[in-house]
């Protein structure tokens, strides 16, 4: 007899069962995590701050005053916009995927694979470049909402790929996924093409992913989109989880499916568009972030969503720092340090669940 | 007294295809109906529409008297549950998960939930992953959570419609009868049942009535006893001469060993209807 299976193993599991789906553990172990992040995230780059030191520029210790004076500067102007803004990204992106494949049923879904991110891209890039050849300056709080209707047109095109008779392929849902992406990166290198200098440089940082230009109007800008995620998340959860056993079960277990659907798809378009337009095209925390989550804490979405925006901000905190660290005082696009942690892992989902895609 | 469900020369059409011709079926409360048929005939296809899943292009249905349309998802879903012939679930879901969602965001169904897996067999798959399960088993747990959604509905709306599509198609002998005896159990509560059943020996012994489906219409109607009968087998299934009788109650039974020597499958049109 094995622990588990005695008495006492048993209450041990049933405990730890519980748990791990209590949602105020959960998010709260989880918020702690960030916490800690933050503050470790916040000590560490080119111009580093001790941890003593950041305790007096945040006024809760003595110091050197001209030395509190730099730190308060660094820490304000560029670290802090640079955490909160990695957060929030981190955040959408990982409800944006977490979202999309309860949408298409296939654990497999992240916008930035299946082309989302690219139409959100797209749209923006070329929002920079007409917008500059009109010579009309464009206020930055437009690029997330040229990227929403980017992100937007792609999903809707894929959904009506993808689904007949409210039947899903996950084939054709991936490689017409493939296509979009394609397209878009077509019209994204068509613009690398007749872009100027300046605008290349723009141009460059979409395709790469970076969070190197944060500022605090630009998460400003992002913000109203997070919280439009935090209010949302609840009002979709219970169909989503519905929805994991087809449209037509949905529906007759009483979910309004339409409704339902086009929610989801103008939610995730809108969330991964406004991570798009501040950070560029970055991809697999969509897949990463949820399907951790699955294993440890169940594929429920009343409780999947939330910690999707708490371990995505952990993720794409601690990525951003390391990307910053990696190769200091220069910084790697995160971009690419995603995709290298990211693209092992979509195989290895993909490898332990060869009948999800029934390719 | 008001029809539990009713449809009126109601007409489905995919592309060229008529699924359903005019179709007209009034259902009373508390009957047992099964929908038998060779395949290809509309029989999935009249449980979805009764379902409100599929609109039909002509004709009406109407539920409890009110038509089909007016009712919202939400409020469908407490009058009517329904078992769909194969689902899947994309996530891992638990089997008592899985089970719970019949009762959708109602707190307080752990009673509900455990009496629905222990009527499918299943108390002891509660806690296990409802993909690793066999198709039979995983079937029986989408029955328990049809089972849970049909309570939820009848402690507000009184007892309601279950609709079954194929529900003992990848179950044993046993587990077969189970489902049985847990839809006799809902009837004698005085639920409406309406199911396709492949198996006529089955059908006998599930229903008060049986409905005879060919090309999309009705062609016969009536008790097991007056539907099963050799004319009707060898007129719409194409099979001849497999009518026995079970001694005690009477009931017909169907044991096929040969087809009708008149090709039915190539003149589907000279079939009359029986009724």
């Amino acid at each position: 007899m094995t622990a588990a299976e005695t008495p006492a193993g048993k209450l041990h599991a049933g405990r730890w069962a519980r748990a791990r789906r209590s949602p105020v553990i959960v998010i709260g172990a989880l918020l702690a995590v960030l916490a800690i992040i933050a503050v470790a995230a916040a000590t560490i780059g080119a111009a580093g701050i001790p941890f003593h030191r950041l305790l007096a520029a945040a006024g809760l210790g003595a110091g050197d005053p001209d030395l509190i004076a730099r730190d308060r500067l660094v820490l304000w102007s560029i670290r802090l916009p640079r955490i909160v803004l990695a957060s929030m990204v981190g955040a959408l992106l990982a409800a944006a995927g977490a979202i999309m494949q309860g949408l298409f049923r296939n654990p497999l879904a992240d916008p930035a694979l299946v082309g989302v991110s690219s139409g959100g891209a797209l749209a923006a890039t070329s929002t920079i470049v007409v917008g500059d050849r009109l010579g009309i300056p464009l206020p930055f709080e437009l690029l997330p909402i040229a990227a929403f209707v980017g992100a937007l047109s792609a999903t809707t095109a894929l959904y009506s790929i993808a689904t007949r008779e409210s039947r899903t392929s996950a084939a054709i849902f991936l490689l017409g996924g493939l296509a979009i992406a394609a397209l878009a990166n077509a019209g994204i290198g068509l613009l690398v093409f007749v872009a100027d200098d300046r605008q290349l440089r723009d141009i460059t940082f979409w395709m790469l992913g970076s969070l190197g230009g944060a500022t605090w109007p630009k998460t400003l800008a992002i913000a109203p989109f997070a919280a439009a995620l935090i209010v949302a998340v609840p009002l979709i959860a219970r169909g989503l989880d519905l929805l994991v056993l087809g449209e037509a079960e949905a529906f007759h277990m009483g979910v309004e499916v339409e409704r339902l659907k086009r929610y989801a798809i103008l939610l995730v378009s809108a969330i991964t568009g406004a991570a798009v337009a501040v950070a560029g095209v970055i991809g697999f925390v969509g897949i990463v972030v949820p399907h951790l989550l699955r294993l440890m804490i169940g594929p429920g979405h009343r409780l999947l969503l939330p910690a999707c925006v708490a371990l995505g901000a952990i993720l794409m905190v601690g990525a951003d720092t390391g990307a910053r660290m990696l190769a200091a005082p220069a910084e790697v696009p995160i971009g690419i340090l995603t995709a290298a942690i990211g693209a092992p892992f979509f195989l290895a989902i993909l490898l332990r669940q060869r009948s999800v895609a029934s390719l | 007294m008001t029809s539990a469900l009713a449809a009126t020369s109601m007409t489905v059409r995919v592309g060229a295809k008529t699924l359903l011709d005019q179709l007209t079926l009034a259902i009373a409360p508390g009957e047992t109906v099964a929908l038998v048929g060779p395949n290809g005939a509309g029989k999935s296809t009249l449980l979805r529409v009764l379902a409100g899943e599929i609109a039909p292009q002509a004709g009406a249905v109407t539920l409890r008297g009110r038509p089909l349309k007016s009712y919202s998802a939400r409020t469908l879903a407490l009058h009517r549950a329904m078992l769909s012939q194969h689902t899947t679930v994309a996530f891992p879901f638990t089997v008592a998960d899985v089970v719970r969602m019949g009762a959708g965001d109602r707190g307080g169904a752990d009673a509900l939930v455990a009496s629905a897996l222990a009527e499918v067999d299943l108390t002891a798959f509660g806690e296990r992953i409802i993909t690793t399960l066999s198709g039979g088993e995983q079937q029986r747990a989408h029955f328990a959570r049809v089972l849970v959604q049909l309570a939820c509905g009848e402690a507000i709306h009184g007892p309601g419609l279950l609709m079954l599509d194929e529900p003992t198609a990848s179950l044993d002998l046993r587990h077969q009868l189970d489902l049985l005896e847990a839809t006799r159990r809902r009837r004698a509560r005085g639920v409406t049942i309406v199911a396709v059943l492949h198996d006529l020996n089955l059908a006998a012994l599930f229903a008060d009535r049986i409905v005879v489906l060919d090309h999309g219409r009705i062609v016969a109607d009536g008790t097991p006893a007056d539907i099963i009968t050799d004319t009707m087998l060898e007129q719409v299934f194409g099979v001849t001469g497999a009518i026995g009788r079970v001694p005690s109650p009477g009931l017909p039974f169907v044991l096929p060993h040969a087809m009708a020597r008149m090709k039915q499958h190539l003149h589907p049109h000279v079939a009359a209807p029986l009724s």
